[in-house]
């Protein structure tokens, strides 16, 4: 029954093609995303992660025989004013952070709260720097976002995004550009998290030590596919070519280097 | 396989039938484009009673596109005053109507002048403003994390810039009238000598508030709608690179003027013959 099973997001036979660009991007991803786990979507870059963000959040429109059911209801089914209630469940971390720049890290953590809350603006003002010290950031509350680290943005879009305590917390590419002290600080948090709100997380990334540590299940993608999937323990011991090309980061094995094409010798005309 | 796909497509771009379709392709692409237009526009106009609850973001939009406006309308009207002044008194002076000059001067800028190149200074320092703003608000994720945090990034940034703008460019083309006025007053009166009594008073008796000032103003805020939606539109579907953003920057500078000078002349047409 739908609402009765335990998945937060479930997608069923994801196909996805850019509008008038006509390029597949998905070819039928099956993916689930258990209540209270950690779910991380691996795959090269290319492969479709962000695409299967953005339709999670119905960003994107999904595609007629595509299902996406998150939290027990069918995005493609909501109507503009659904879609914004069913996002209010949701809390997302953009890959570069997507913090307001006309707007101090507080008012950046208390937008939400305002928009969707009536809560006094003393409550307000209590919970930003609740949720700002969680992330380790009280200190930083008046300054703008351009005034911080890559780092600490990343820390701050952390906090707006759990601002509203959401059922779902979405992460792309939480580690990407960030160094290593910081990398193990955003994987941290987001096991603490994820854990203190009882939420259900779907991290998309391609660093494989930090996922490891915290994810409870991989999806791994390529070219718009899952190839593989399953537990890092399960991952890390696999001894499919694929997998462990991927898990230990080898430049040799099944996945190519090159994007699929047309032979060499015929773009230089060398053969007909 | 998706590379054959791909392979398969480049080579029907050879083919008798793939020639037949670029023909249609530009027409199929104007009428997305129309489309989409239109439907950014109904979705503005739809936000407007919710976005006008919050005031205090519009308070902040007439000051980013009103008031740092104000320097640039301001120096503009003066020049355009002085030569105004200088202009219509050499022309009237041939045949002896120099105590003309005040009332040409008011005509031409209420009708014409006044309107047009405020909208033409807006476009270049405001509109400028509000692309590049949008879209590098969507080049940083910051109208996609409004989307998913389900907050209507229309009603939240598009509205009240539009608002504000039709607004601004108003109050800023009646400060223009006022500035280029005086330097009229400035150059004719003070610096070449004319009859002051007859520079005012001629100006009164020639130009109505109804017929010349209000059709000014009216222009004026048609002149808002398009600059402000075009500026806007453009920013909101610019792509998010730099190229993408500077390109739309200079999409809307040549839209935005090209519909102004095309509807000043709709407009004028209209009035002129009523």
């Amino acid at each position: 029954m739908l609402g009765m099973n335990d998945n937060a997001v479930e997608l069923n036979n994801l196909y996805f093609n850019y509008p008038r660009r006509n390029v597949r991007v998905l070819s039928g991803v099956n993916m689930q995303a258990p209540r209270g786990s950690i779910v991380a979507l691996m795959g090269g870059s290319g492969s479709g992660k962000t695409t299967i963000l953005r339709l999670i959040t119905g960003q994107f429109p999904v595609p007629e025989g595509s299902e996406v059911i998150v939290d027990g209801e069918y995005v493609a089914k909501l109507n503009q004013k659904q879609l914004y209630k069913m996002r209010r469940k949701l809390g997302m971390l953009f890959q570069f952070s997507g913090l307001f720049t006309d707007m101090s890290v507080a008012d950046n953590v208390a937008f939400p709260l305002h928009k969707h809350t009536k809560l006094t603006m003393s409550t307000i003002h209590d919970m930003v720097l609740l949720k700002l010290h969680a992330v380790g950031l009280r200190a930083v509350a008046t300054r703008f976002p351009s005034e911080l680290s890559g780092g600490q943005q990343r820390r701050v879009a952390l906090a707006r995004a759990m601002a509203l305590d959401p059922h779902i917390l979405l992460y792309d590419e939480p580690f990407s550009g960030l160094d290593p002290v910081s990398r193990t600080i955003i994987a941290k948090l987001i096991k603490d998290l994820n854990n203190a709100l009882g939420a259900t997380s779907i991290i998309i990334t391609h660093d494989v030590p930090e996922t490891f540590q915290i994810a409870d299940l991989i999806y791994l993608l390529w070219q718009g596919e899952v190839i593989s999937s399953g537990t890092p323990a399960q991952m890390s011991a696999s001894q499919e070519p694929l997998i462990d090309q991927f898990v230990n980061a080898k430049a040799d094995g099944p996945l190519p280097f090159h994007m699929p094409g047309g032979s060499l010798a015929k773009d230089l005309r060398l053969a007909r | 396989m998706p590379g054959n796909e791909q392979l398969g497509k480049s080579r029907r771009r050879y083919g008798t039938l793939a020639r037949i379709r670029r023909l249609g392709w530009p027409l199929v692409e104007s009428v997305y484009d129309i489309g989409m237009v239109l439907r950014f526009s109904l979705m503005v106009m739809l936000r407007i009673p919710s976005a006008l609850r919050s005031f205090s973001l519009i308070w902040v939009q007439i000051f980013t596109l009103g008031t740092l406006s104000l320097p640039i309308v301001i120096v503009s009207g003066a020049f355009i005053g002085f030569v105004l002044g200088i202009q219509f008194y050499t022309i009237l002076d041939r045949y002896g109507q120099t105590q003309l000059v005040g009332a040409a001067a008011a005509l031409t800028l209420f009708r014409e002048l006044g309107p047009v190149l405020t909208a033409l200074l807006y476009i270049g320092s405001a509109c400028t403003s509000i692309t590049a703003a949008i879209g590098l608000k969507r080049a940083s994720e910051q109208i996609a994390a409004m989307e998913v945090m389900g907050v209507d990034p229309i009603k939240q940034e598009i509205a009240p810039r539009f608002i504000a703008g039709l607004i601004s460019l108003p109050l800023l083309t009646i400060v223009m009238l006022g500035v280029s006025i005086m330097g009229t007053y400035f150059m004719a009166v003070i610096q070449i000598g004319l009859d002051e009594g007859f520079f005012w008073s001629n100006m009164q008796r020639l130009t109505s508030f109804y017929g010349d000032f209000t059709e000014g103003l009216f222009k004026s805020f048609v002149f808002a709608i398009f600059a402000n939606l075009i500026a806007l539109f453009q920013g909101y579907v610019a792509h998010p690179t730099a190229e993408g953003v500077a390109r739309a920057t200079t999409r809307t500078v040549v839209f935005a003027s090209l519909v102004i000078l095309g509807f000043d002349f709709i407009i004028t047409s209209f009035f002129v013959d009523n």
